[in-house]
């Protein structure tokens, strides 16, 4: 039997920015909230990107893929039918302390992709319902832009953005002579100190974790709100079970410390927040009588429609320095030109592209690797390197439609440190994607082109990146259809919620943090709203 | 010492290959030129994904006499392993204070922004164009 713990309101699964949000939302009304993390608090001081070897700690120490990684926080993955590596990170802000904190919104016709194109299923809310969300949020870990955008209905930004730079302004001359779409970014990166976090230095490395404690990771964004409001978090808590009592409501956690002893978190409230992959792999492994398929999983969705959004790049090499060492990366500028469908392209949607400067040297160089030995070395690899600190990336963050087959089962025999199941991926890029792709490729080489670059390098797939897991338990009003509600709550216990990307119905080109985050902020005052009638275990 | 380690014959073996692969140009400092490089190169070693296995053996097929023409061969005859030696050298190399100064990157990496610096690229009018555009979000019937 494990060892019963203090009953709490609430216990959250997973330490990332919707835990964190949620957490914070329901302590600070007073509510008892427990957090179950299974990684640990990382000090901005232990991040790479202050070393001159960061690089190369990437490659398997600071890896993205927990399957390189290999920490005892992380659980292992079956990768064999992923085209694309569903990359996180174990740990308190999760793998948002390794964003690069573009802080975007979904546009209205993200919540309405079965109504203007007769494809996938509208959302069970609207922009407008989640746009004061957006609003809140955003303010209350400041985000760094500049109103205006012609491309997204009015809001107002928290903070003056931050300087294009030398890159930036170059690319928006091009694409001002393209007359191509394109705004200052939006970034999670305070340009003034803010809270908990710092002033951005600039350092660059953002996507390596700020070593300044100047991004809005949430460890820093959120944690110590929730904290000084008596949320309680335990890192290297693994969560292998939500149990149930006898009247079928969710009534506790049971989780795994790093010594291997069983512990059960009561609560009366039982929220999940563990992405994508963690989320509905709890919920396959809370197998019942009562709920054979897994918890919640009436609907036989959960662990599918997997999205991923597939990344490629196009990196430009330039014959000035833009100083492509400075931060923040972050985003200089993105651009939507090629977000919504326009049929005549041949593929549905679109993807939102980002500029970002580029301070790794290795990175570029290694594009170089097919040139003859004696023009890639030598005398040869200044000629190359003089680039260094003239390099930018533009990213395209491709729309991914929902598909059943794209799915989280359990393993059958890969388990993690605990004995627990692996989750298993399967995820194909659909021909749709694969179209999409190729054409905003080759709109981002035209940027480049545009702005002069001696050097263009496309990569049509990051298989590592982006680390955005969404879809998994999709909401909506329909429980045949959808495996939570509009306020995230799931159909079949009523006091399970799921908080996380999972509950996204489609995927937009947005970066999604900014989404995930304005749900579990509507999800967690739903619940306070409600709690009296939920009829709680507790 | 544990097999993990980076031996001093290790250590030699790649600092020649690096007299080889980054000599010095009119510009720019060779590889072993650079103070203390065997310690970067030890550093560079540390830090690396690779296995233990995999670094050990790819060093180990680095031809007994390195010339430039041997090197060339085994770049073509045995690529993975050409690529781990060759990484850790370029690591080595472009992580050290002197090389990075010498491409223009600052030593000090905190540079903080002024205000000033969005607003005079604000004041240059490269919004003006954007800024003029009207609302083109996509329209969603209610």
């Amino acid at each position: 039997m494990p060892e019963t713990s203090e009953i709490s309101d609430v216990v959250v699964v997973g330490g990332g920015p919707s835990a964190a949000v949620a957490a914070h939302t329901l302590s600070t009304k007073g509510l008892k909230v427990v957090c179950l993390e299974q990684g640990d608090w990382q000090s901005p001081a232990d991040f790479p990107g202050n070393r001159p070897e960061f690089e190369l700690l990437l490659q398997q120490k600071w890896s993205w893929n927990p399957n390189t990684r290999n920490r005892p926080a992380d659980y292992p993955m079956n990768l064999d039918a992923a085209e694309v590596t569903p990359i996180m990170f174990a740990g308190v802000g999760g793998a948002r302390l390794l964003y690069g904190a573009h802080w975007m919104r979904l546009l209205p016709s993200d919540f309405r992709v079965k109504t203007l194109d007769g494809i996938c299923d509208d959302w069970p809310i609207e922009y407008d319902e989640l746009a004061p969300y957006y609003d809140r949020v955003g303010a209350f870990i400041g985000v760094a832009g500049m109103d205006g955008d012609p491309a997204y209905p009015a809001f107002e930004y928290n903070m003056p953005p931050h300087p294009l730079g030398r890159g930036g302004l170059r690319m928006a001359k091009a694409l001002n002579t393209l007359d191509w779409h394109w705004w200052v970014g939006a970034n999670a990166i305070p340009t003034a100190r803010h809270k908990a976090m710092e002033k951005c230095v600039r350092w660059g490395v953002c996507e390596t974790g700020c070593p300044a404690g100047a991004k809005a990771s949430f460890d820093l964004a959120y944690w110590p709100h929730a904290m000084a409001a008596g949320a309680k978090i335990i890192t290297g808590a693994r969560a292998s079970e939500i149990t149930l009592d006898a009247r079928g409501r969710a009534d506790g956690v049971v989780w795994i410390d790093r010594k291997g002893a069983t512990h059960k978190q009561r609560a009366g409230v039982v929220i999940l927040a563990a992405n994508g992959i963690g989320t509905p792999r709890l919920m396959l492994m809370s197998q019942s009588g009562k709920h054979p398929n897994g918890l919640g999983n009436t609907s036989g969705l959960v662990g599918k429609n997997l999205m991923l959004h597939p990344n490629n790049e196009v990196l430009g090499l330039y014959d000035e320095p833009l100083e492509s060492w400075k931060g923040p990366a972050g985003q200089p500028i993105y651009s939507l030109e090629f977000y919504e469908t326009e049929l005549s392209r041949g593929f549905y949607r679109g993807s939102k592209m980002n500029l970002m400067p580029v301070p790794s040297i290795l990175r570029f160089l290694a594009d170089f690797d097919d040139l003859p030995f004696d023009q890639r070395w030598g005398r040869s690899v200044h000629d190359l390197a003089k680039y260094a600190g003239s390099v930018l990336s533009w990213a395209g963050n491709i729309e991914d439609l929902p598909e059943e087959h794209n799915r989280v089962t359990l393993d059958s025999s890969l388990t993690d440190s605990s004995g627990l199941p692996a989750p298993k991926i399967e995820y194909k890029i659909s021909a749709n994607t694969k179209k999409s792709l190729d054409f905003s490729l080759a709109r981002m080489v035209d940027m480049h082109k545009a702005a002069g670059a001696d050097h263009v390098f496309s990569h049509n797939l990051w298989k590592e990146a982006p680390g955005h897991l969404l879809g998994t338990a999709r909401m909506g009003h329909d429980p045949e259809r959808s495996v939570v509600n509009a306020f995230g709550r799931s159909h079949d216990v009523k006091n399970l919620f799921i908080v996380d990307g999972s509950v996204m119905v489609t995927s937009g080109a947005m970066n999604p943090t900014a989404t995930i985050t304005a749900l579990s902020l509507r999800a967690s005052e739903h619940i306070l709203a409600t709690a009296r009638d939920m009829d709680a275990a507790a | 010492m544990s097999k993990d380690a980076v031996s001093t014959t290790e250590i030699a073996r790649l600092r020649e290959l690096a007299s080889i692969l980054i000599p010095a140009s009119a510009t720019m400092p060779g590889a072993v030129d650079i103070p203390d490089f065997d310690q970067w190169l030890a550093r560079a070693v540390r830090a690396s994904g690779y296995s233990p296995a995999d670094r050990q053996s790819a060093v180990e097929a680095l031809p007994a006499k390195l010339t430039w023409e041997s090197t060339r061969i085994l770049s073509l005859s045995n690529p993975e392993g050409f690529a781990i030696v060759s990484t850790i050298v370029s690591a080595a190399y472009y992580m050290t204070p002197v090389v990075l100064a010498k491409l223009g990157y600052p030593i000090d990496r905190k540079n903080p922004a002024g205000m000033e610096e969005f607003v005079a690229e604000f004041e240059t009018g490269i919004f003006d164009q954007m800024m003029a555009r009207q609302p083109h979000f996509r329209v969603v019937p209610k």
